[in-house]
């Protein structure tokens, strides 16, 4: 058995053990979408920030730094920014008016069957975008570790997590998040002592070392990121993304109240903030350590696995297999962890916003389960589709495009209803509608699908991220919505 | 209050961005043996951490 095994099996059959004591202490749907709201700040924050360092966060992240150097630190600084503003503007703001979805906070507002299927359409899609990194990245690592082929191993996550979900809900998916953020952060710092042991714990000698083999450009943005506009789409994306992540918003309902959502947040921002000052470490490590041993390369110069794999290869220089074990072990539960909570974003989209909303009766809670299980089989086969799509990008970049639709197709919608009072319905539609079509759209014509999926050879649009067109427009969409409504409303006659 | 911090983490993402878009050559550089654009961005990562724990810490008497 591989050392890699060793330290799989037994995180397996913990989560397992664990999705199964969830499912015998959730009696209610209550506890199904929400585990009864009686989660701790704390145990909220840890999963928070489990929910948040995902793959891409961790293997892509340190691929990024080795692949482009500086350029993962740009994606930090714009995904950290958003935690300050989520704290803020939502997370009180949500658990006070107990909204579990995006189409919740805009039910309140408006009876409007039209609005409510928009916006659970524009989370799935959000939803679908962020599956797709997850599983990309399990493919990959287990393809490198087990030697199965790539889409067998994306197979077997869709059943892991279709599994988790159906059976232990959030109160699983919670649990679940929290020990492995734990691992994750435990792991983070590992790879980080032993990168900065090697270099007499010196962090200017590791950097030293990292300009010396890729010269001064590994300390400024790369190639992709040299056009300003590419770069500020980048960072208004990233860093309003998180204020729109399905998977994200709803766990702020999982908490007792607003002070507690409030915390859990902080707390959150803390955390990841401090796993992102790790990876700094960790990707110049990789870019520093791993060019001196072939062994981690092929033929071609190419990492093994591909170029998310880095802190893998770097845990195997390190600590040998008993840390390369530890880490794949860990990736992977990461992986898991978020595929989890997001095929539950996912499932509670279709069943509480599509099915239960757009019902003309009244629906159980126990139908709403019943239906979220056969979402969640759904959604888990949609993504192992798409993730053969995809498997060749890296998933930090392709985090960044699900960030983008985030940002453009769900945040617009949601400020604008908790914090304007003269959004109409119609302003509200025309928002969301406009932030999900221009990002998507965007997106599919910039060079990230059209040419490197679809395989033109000229994109129509010249960026890869959107948001700084889409989210204007959204905002734009709205106002004038809500402003055309006001004019109407008023020189209608009395 | 809250619009001011909001505000403040604004500023922060455009000044970072800004300055990464615009005058990527302000970054290149050492100071004390860090490289200036690692500098900047630990830099940006300390004031929206400041800004976490100035709003948590505050007395919070929203229910």
């Amino acid at each position: 058995m591989s050392t890699a095994l060793l330290f799989f099996l037994p995180l397996l059959v913990l989560t397992l053990a664990i999705c199964h004591l969830a499912a015998r202490s959730s009696q209610s749907a209550g506890d199904f979408f929400s585990a009864g709201n009686r989660i701790g700040p704390w145990q909220n924050a840890l999963a928070l920030a489990g929910d948040y360092l995902s793959a891409a966060a961790f293997l892509g992240a340190a691929g990024l730094y080795f692949a482009a150097g500086y350029d993962s630190l740009v994606y930090a600084v714009g995904t950290l920014a958003g935690w300050p503003l989520l704290m803020l503007l939502l997370a009180g703001k949500l658990r006070q008016l107990g909204c579990f979805t995006v189409s919740d906070v805009l039910a309140q507002r408006f009876a409007s069957r039209r609005l409510r299927a928009l916006t659970a359409t524009s989370s799935l899609l959000v939803t679908l975008f962020y599956l797709i990194v997850q599983m990309v990245g399990a493919g990959k690592l287990i393809e490198l570790l087990f030697g199965l082929p790539y889409l067998a191993a994306v197979a077997l996550v869709a059943l892991l997590m279709v599994g988790y979900v159906a059976i232990g809900g959030m109160l699983a998916t919670t649990w679940v998040q929290m020990i492995k953020a734990v691992l994750l952060l435990l792991c983070g710092a590992m790879l980080a002592w032993g990168v900065l042991a090697q270099f007499g714990f010196s962090a200017p000698a590791l950097f030293a070392a990292a300009t010396q083999l890729r010269g001064d450009a590994v300390l400024l943005p790369g190639a992709a990121l040299s056009d300003p506009v590419e770069l500020l789409s980048l960072g208004l994306g990233l860093t309003l993304g998180l204020l729109g992540l399905p998977h994200v918003l709803m766990r702020f309902l999982t908490v007792p109240d607003a002070r507690a959502a409030r915390r859990s947040a902080a707390i959150a921002t803390l955390l990841v903030g401090g796993f992102f000052c790790l990876n700094i470490l960790i990707g110049y490590g990789a870019i520093a350590l791993l060019p001196a041993h072939p062994a981690f390369f092929d033929a071609g110069g190419k990492l093994l696995g591909g170029g998310n794999m880095a802190a893998l290869h770097l845990a195997s220089l390190l600590g040998g297999a008993p840390l390369a074990g530890l880490v794949a072990a860990v990736a992977f539960a990461t992986i898991l962890a978020v595929v989890s909570g997001l095929t539950l974003a996912g499932a509670a989209a279709i069943s509480h916003d599509l099915w239960a909303g757009l019902q003309h009766r009244a629906v159980s809670a126990a139908e709403k389960q019943r239906v979220s299980r056969y979402a969640a089989l759904a959604l888990g086969l949609l993504a192992l589709l798409l993730s053969t799509l995809f498997q060749q990008q890296n998933i930090a970049f392709v985090m960044g495009l699900a960030f983008a639709i985030a940002a453009s197709a769900n945040f617009p919608v949601l400020l604008l209803a908790l914090y304007w009072r003269d959004l109409s319905e119609r302003g509200a539609l025309a928002c969301a509608a406009c932030g999900m079509l221009a990002s998507s759209v965007l997106i599919v014509l910039g060079p990230a699908v059209w040419v490197a999926v679809l395989g033109f050879e000229e994109p129509l649009f010249p960026w890869s991220n959107p948001a700084l067109f889409a989210v204007p427009l959204a905002f734009a969409a709205g106002l004038l919505g809500s402003q055309r409504h006001a004019l109407f409303r008023k020189v209608k006659p009395q | 209050m809250k619009t001011l911090l909001c505000g403040l983490t604004l500023l922060i993402v455009a000044l970072y961005y800004g300055v990464l878009a615009y005058a990527p050559g302000l970054l290149a550089g050492h100071l004390a043996g860090w490289p200036l654009s690692i500098l900047f961005a630990l830099a940006a990562f300390a004031a929206l951490f400041a800004i976490t724990l100035f709003a948590a810490l505050r007395r919070d008497d929203t229910p």
